[in-house]
């Protein structure tokens, strides 16, 4: 079940910061296996916190 | 909006990604958390610069905290097409399946990459937006939108980015379009084209 854990703590950090869809594209490319092995909550709560801050432009909703 | 007319806007989005990714060669096929898939076919484009330095600083910032001497690197390019798997998939060879989302992340890493370098022969959609890519080596990607209603456990199921427009496969099993500014599209039937909804949404 790690899959569905691990795609669903993604998903609630999409929700969490309002990312837009592209903003949601680039944490899918940024979090490529071949990159970024062994990425904890944490690292990706602060990748896609850095995104939304560093791509701001096209967000939608900014919830956090 | 009428059902007739949302089948017409499904069979035009359908038609679309049909087009968008027939005969198309993938160059890089890659997986990324969860064993979601990302694979790149056709031109090569260069990432949006804006979009591009984000990735880069984010990166950069998160292999400092992480004590990393380097950060990894996105891709500067990405496909004309752009398809993202969210959702349960199954990838299969001429002997048989090869792996799934089920499998260990090992076996969906090997399995995806054998996508890369190989050219899209047949496209099918089915109903409830089931998508088959037959490649040359007699690979075939099947892609099986299992997220679904409020309870899924992602916000999405599959999608294909181009470089004007993005289609994405929701968890109500219905095709949205949006532009590259995260605007929704909406078709406009008498001239056969999307343009940006005038519509207010949320």
């Amino acid at each position: 079940m790690a899959r569905k854990r691990d795609i669903r703590l993604v998903d609630s950090i999409v929700k969490k910061l309002g990312l837009s869809q592209d903003q949601r594209e680039l944490l899918h490319e940024a979090l490529r296996h071949d990159c970024l092995q062994d990425a904890t909550y944490q690292d990706i709560l602060d990748l896609a916190r850095e995104i939304k801050q560093e791509y701001p432009g096209k967000s939608q909703t900014g919830k956090e | 909006m009428t059902r007739a007319a949302a089948d017409r806007v499904n069979e035009f989005a359908a038609a679309e990604i049909r087009n968008a990714l027939l005969g198309k060669r993938c160059w890089g096929a890659f997986m990324s958390f969860a064993c979601t898939i990302g694979m790149d076919l056709g031109r090569k484009v260069p990432r949006d610069p804006q979009a591009m330095a984000a990735l880069d600083r984010s990166l950069a910032k998160l292999a400092k905290k992480r004590g990393r001497r380097r950060a990894a690197r996105a891709s500067r390019f990405v496909g004309e097409s752009h398809v993202i798997v969210w959702c349960s998939w199954r990838i299969e060879g001429r002997h048989g399946p090869i792996a799934s989302a089920d499998s260990d992340e090992k076996t969906c890493e090997q399995a995806i990459a054998r996508l890369t370098g190989k050219t899209v022969q047949h496209v099918d959609i089915q109903p409830g937006w089931n998508l088959r890519l037959a490649m040359t080596s007699g690979l075939v990607l099947n892609v099986f939108p299992d997220h679904v209603g409020e309870s899924a456990s992602f916000d999405g199921n599959w999608e294909l980015w181009r470089p004007d427009q993005a289609f994405l496969i929701g968890t109500d099993l219905t095709c949205r379009v949006i532009d590259r500014e995260n605007r929704p599209m909406e078709l406009r039937p008498e001239q056969g084209r999307w343009r940006v909804s005038e519509k207010v949404t949320t």
